[in-house]
C-alpha cells in the first residue's frame, strides 16, 4: 500500500495510506489527508492515482507544493521522494510492487567461479583504505593549493563516515567536533541545535583547545546567530570593527572576537544548527608566525560543508525516531484494542450471569442461580487467564524454580480440562512417562503453558467436535522432558503457522486473546526449553513443548553456595 | 390458538444464549436459534420470527460481512432487528435497534419485549 508518513511538522508520525483514486491535501477538514499547518492553504494539493502511478498537483495553494525542494504544480512521485507543504514535510512510499523489470530476474549471483570464468579478483582492499587515498602526508609543498584541496577532501571524507556510523544525536555532534577541532586551529567551539519545540537554538557540544580555560564560558554574539539564522549564510569574522556589515558597538566587540566562524547547518528543508567556532590571536603570536589570521575563506567553505552533512545527519537521525516512535504508539494502540475487546467479552458474560442471578433472586428459582452462577465463575477464570497471560508477557512474573514433577502437573491440566472435554464429547487420553525423575521448573509456569497448549487443541476439534480426540502424553529421555499434545482436529493451514507464536493473533475470534502460545513459548524458552509443532493439514497437529531436564541434585550444586 | 410470540437468535456465543433463552422463554417468547446467516435466512422465512437479534461476534470477520446482508433483508421485510455489537461501525451499518457491548440485559430485554407487542398490535387488526 502507497503510504505518506509525516516526518516533519505538527503531524509528525501520522501515517495516510493512499487508498483512492483522489485524495485532497490541506488543512481543510474535508481533506482525506488533513494537515494541521496553518502555513498550509484549505485545498492544498491533489494526490490522485493515474496508470499505476501517483501523481502530486498543487491545487493554487497560497506557499506552493514542493516535492524534494522543487516547487512543482504536478509531479509523478517516485518512492522516497519528500513532500512539503508549509511547515510539514511528509515522505511518500510507493506501491511495493514495483511494474516492470524485477531486479533479481536482471541480475544473476553465479556460482562459485567455474575455471572458464574470465573475470577474477586483481585486488583487494579494505574498506578503511578508503581514506588513505586522500592521505595529507603525500608528498607535496605543505601549502601548496593541491595539498590544501586534497586535506580538505579528507576532512569531508571523515566527515561523511562519521555521519554514517551512528544514530546517536550527541555522539554523532561530538566526533563532528573532534574532526574541526583535528583540522583547524581553533580555540574554542560549539555546536548549537534548533530545538524543534522551543525552535530556539541550544548548545549541544563544547569544545575548548588546552590553553583556553576549560571553564570559560563561551560567548557567542547573538548578532552573529541571527545573521547566519536569517540569512542562511555562514560568516567568518576576523576583526569586528572593520567589518561594515556588523554594527561596532554590538556585541561582538564585548565578547571580545578576534576570529570566529559560524555556519548554519543547512539540512534539506530547514536550519538545524549552527557551527561555531572561535580563535584568539595574541600580539605575540603574529610577531612570531608574522601571520595576523588563522581563519581563511577555505576554513569558511569546509565548515559550511560539513554543517551540511551533519545537518542531514541530524535530520534522518530525528526522522528515524520519529517513525520508531510512530511504531511503537501503533502497537501499543492495537495491543489496547485487543485487550479491550477480550475484557468487553468477559464483562458481558459477567452481566449475562449476574442477570440470571438477579432473577432466580427475585423468582426463588435456584436453577436459574446455579447457571447465572456457572457463566459468572467461567468469566472469572478467563478474566484470571487473561491477568496471568498479560503478567507473564509483561516480564513482571518471574519463573519461580523448585523441583516439580511434571507427571503431576500434566495430570492436574488434564483434570481440569475434562469437564469440557466431556461436555464437547471429546476423548482425552493420556499416557505417562514411566519414569519422570523430579526436576527443577516452575511447575506453575508449565502448568499455564500445558493447559493453553492442551486447551487450544480442544477448540481446534471445534464445536462440532463428535469423534474428536486429544492424546496427552510425557516423556523423559534423559536429557529432555517432553509434553505431546496431539489432536485430530483440521490441522494449521500453512499460511497461519507463521503466526502461531505472534501475540495477538488469533483464529479463535472471540475467544482467543492471541496471547496463549506466544506466552506459553515464552515459559518454555524462560526454561532454555522450546515448543515446537508438526501439523497436516486435514489430519490434525501434534504441539510439543520441551524442558531440558534439570535434576535437583544438579541445580542444588549450582547453588552449593547456599 | 394464539401463537406464543418468537425471538430468533442469529450468531450467539454460548453465553448470550443461555441468558436470552432463559428469560425470553420465561417471558413466554419462543427462541429459535441460527448459528449462521443463511440458517437463520431460512428460519427466518418459514417461521417468521417477531423479533430478530443479531449478536455480532467479532467485528471485521468474514462473519461480520455475512451477517450483513441477512441484515439488509431483514429490514427490508419489516421484522424488527435488534443487534447486539461494538460501537464502532455496527450502529452506522444496521438500522434496527442497536446495543453497544458490554449491554446490560434488562434495557436489551425491555427493548425485545416492546418490538414483540408492538408487532402484536400491528398485527391484531388483520389478525
Amino acid at each position: 500500500m502507497a503510504s505518506l508518513f509525516v516526518i516533519r511538522g505538527n503531524d509528525q508520525g501520522t501515517r495516510f495510506e493512499l487508498t483512492e483514486e483522489r485524495m485532497g491535501i490541506g488543512r481543510d477538514p474535508a481533506n482525506a489527508i488533513l494537515v494541521h499547518d496553518s502555513e498550509v492553504s484549505r485545498h492544498h494539493a491533489e494526490i490522485r492515482f493515474q496508470e499505476h502511478r501517483h501523481l502530486l498537483l498543487d491545487l493554487g495553494s497560497s506557499n506552493g507544493t514542493y516535492v524534494n525542494g522543487r516547487r512543482i504544480t504536478q509531479a509523478e512521485l517516485a518512492t522516497g521522494d519528500h513532500i512539503q507543504i508549509g511547515r510539514t514535510v511528509l515522505l511518500y512510499t510507493g506501491l511495493t510492487v514495483e511494474a516492470g523489470e524485477d531486479a533479481a530476474f536482471t541480475v544473476d549471483i553465479s556460482a562459485p567461479l567455474p575455471a572458464e570464468e574470465p573475470s577474477h579478483i586483481v585486488q583487494t582492499i579494505a574498506q578503511e583504505e578508503g581514506s588513505r587515498l586522500l592521505d595529507p602526508a603525500a608528498v607535496l609543498p605543505p601549502d601548496s593549493w593541491l595539498a590544501r584541496a586534497r586535506s580538505n577532501l579528507q576532512v569531508m571524507y571523515r566527515t561523511a563516515l562519521a555521519v554514517s556510523r551512528t544514530l546517536d544525536i550527541d555522539q554523532l555532534l561530538q566526533r563532528i567536533m573532534d574532526l574541526i577541532f583535528e583540522w583547524i586551529e581553533a580555540d574554542r567551539g560549539c555546536i548549537m541545535l534548533v530545538d524543534p519545540e522551543t525552535k530556539t537554538l541550544t548548545p549541544k557540544v563544547r569544545r575548548t583547545r588546552q590553553r583556553a580555560r576549560p571553564d570559560e564560558k563561551i560567548t557567542i554574539s547573538r548578532t552573529i546567530l541571527d545573521y547566519v539564522m536569517n540569512r542562511r549564510e555562514g560568516v567568518l569574522t576576523s576583526d569586528a570593527s572593520q567589518d561594515r556589515r556588523w554594527d561596532p558597538a554590538a556585541s561582538i566587540l564585548q565578547a571580545g572576537v578576534r576570529e570566529a566562524i559560524c555556519v548554519p547547518m543547512q539540512g534539506r528543508y530547514d536550519i538545524v544548527g549552527v557551527l561555531y567556532v572561535d580563535t584568539t590571536i595574541s600580539p605575540q603570536q603574529i610577531l612570531q608566525t608574522g601571520q595576523e589570521t588563522k581563519f581563511k575563506e577555505d576554513h569558511l567553505k569546509l565548515m559550511i560543508a560539513i554543517g551540511h552533512q551533519a545537518a542531514l545527519a541530524v535530520e534522518d537521525t530525528r526522522y528515524y525516531s520519529a517513525m520508531v516512535q510512530a511504531e511503537r504508539l501503533a502497537a501499543i494502540g492495537q495491543t489496547i484494542a485487543v485487550l479491550s475487546h477480550h475484557i468487553k467479552n468477559i464483562l458481558q458474560g459477567i452481566r449475562g450471569g449476574s442477570y440470571l442471578i438477579e432473577m432466580g433472586l427475585t423468582e426463588h428459582d435456584e436453577a436459574i442461580i446455579r447457571r447465572g452462577w456457572n457463566i459468572v465463575e467461567k468469566n472469572q477464570g478467563k478474566i484470571s487467564a487473561l491477568v496471568m497471560d498479560m503478567l507473564t508477557f509483561s516480564k513482571e512474573r518471574e519463573p519461580d524454580l523448585r523441583p516439580a514433577n511434571l507427571n503431576r502437573v500434566v495430570s492436574d491440566v488434564v483434570e481440569l480440562l475434562q469437564p469440557r472435554a466431556a461436555e464437547m464429547h471429546v476423548e482425552i487420553h493420556v499416557q505417562l512417562a514411566e519414569t519422570m525423575p523430579e526436576m527443577v521448573f516452575d511447575p506453575e509456569g508449565i502448568h499455564h503453558a500445558v493447559l493453553n497448549v492442551a486447551t487450544n487443541a480442544l477448540d481446534a476439534l471445534g464445536e462440532r467436535a463428535e469423534g474428536g480426540k486429544v492424546e496427552i502424553q510425557t516423556q523423559y529421555d534423559g536429557s529432555y522432558a517432553r509434553v505431546h499434545v496431539r489432536d485430530n482436529g483440521p490441522g494449521i493451514p500453512p499460511e497461519e503457522i507463521g503466526n502461531l507464536f505472534r501475540p495477538f493473533v488469533s483464529t479463535k475470534g472471540a475467544r482467543g486473546t492471541g496471547l496463549g502460545l506466544p506466552v506459553s513459548q515464552k515459559i518454555l524458552l524462560e526454561h532454555g526449553g522450546r515448543i515446537y509443532v508438526q501439523t497436516e493439514p486435514g489430519q490434525g497437529s501434534c504441539f510439543t513443548l520441551e524442558l531440558p531436564a534439570v535434576l535437583p541434585s544438579a541445580a542444588s550444586s549450582q547453588t552449593a553456595s547456599h | 390458538m394464539e401463537r406464543k410470540p418468537s425471538v430468533l437468535i442469529v450468531d450467539a456465543g454460548e453465553e448470550t444464549r443461555e441468558v436470552l433463552g432463559t428469560v425470553l422463554q420465561r417471558r413466554g417468547m419462543e427462541t429459535l436459534w441460527a448459528g449462521e446467516p443463511e440458517e437463520a435466512l431460512q428460519l427466518a422465512q418459514t417461521q417468521q420470527p417477531d423479533v430478530i437479534i443479531l449478536d455480532l461476534q467479532v467485528e471485521g470477520t468474514s462473519a461480520d460481512q455475512l451477517c450483513r446482508p441477512f441484515a439488509q433483508k431483514m429490514q427490508e421485510s419489516q421484522t424488527p432487528l435488534v443487534v447486539l455489537g461494538s460501537v464502532r461501525r455496527a450502529d452506522r451499518m444496521f438500522r434496527g435497534e442497536f446495543f453497544p457491548k458490554p449491554y446490560h440485559y434488562a434495557p436489551l430485554i425491555r427493548k425485545i419485549e416492546e418490538l414483540v407487542q408492538g408487532k402484536s398490535e400491528a398485527g391484531r387488526p388483520s389478525g
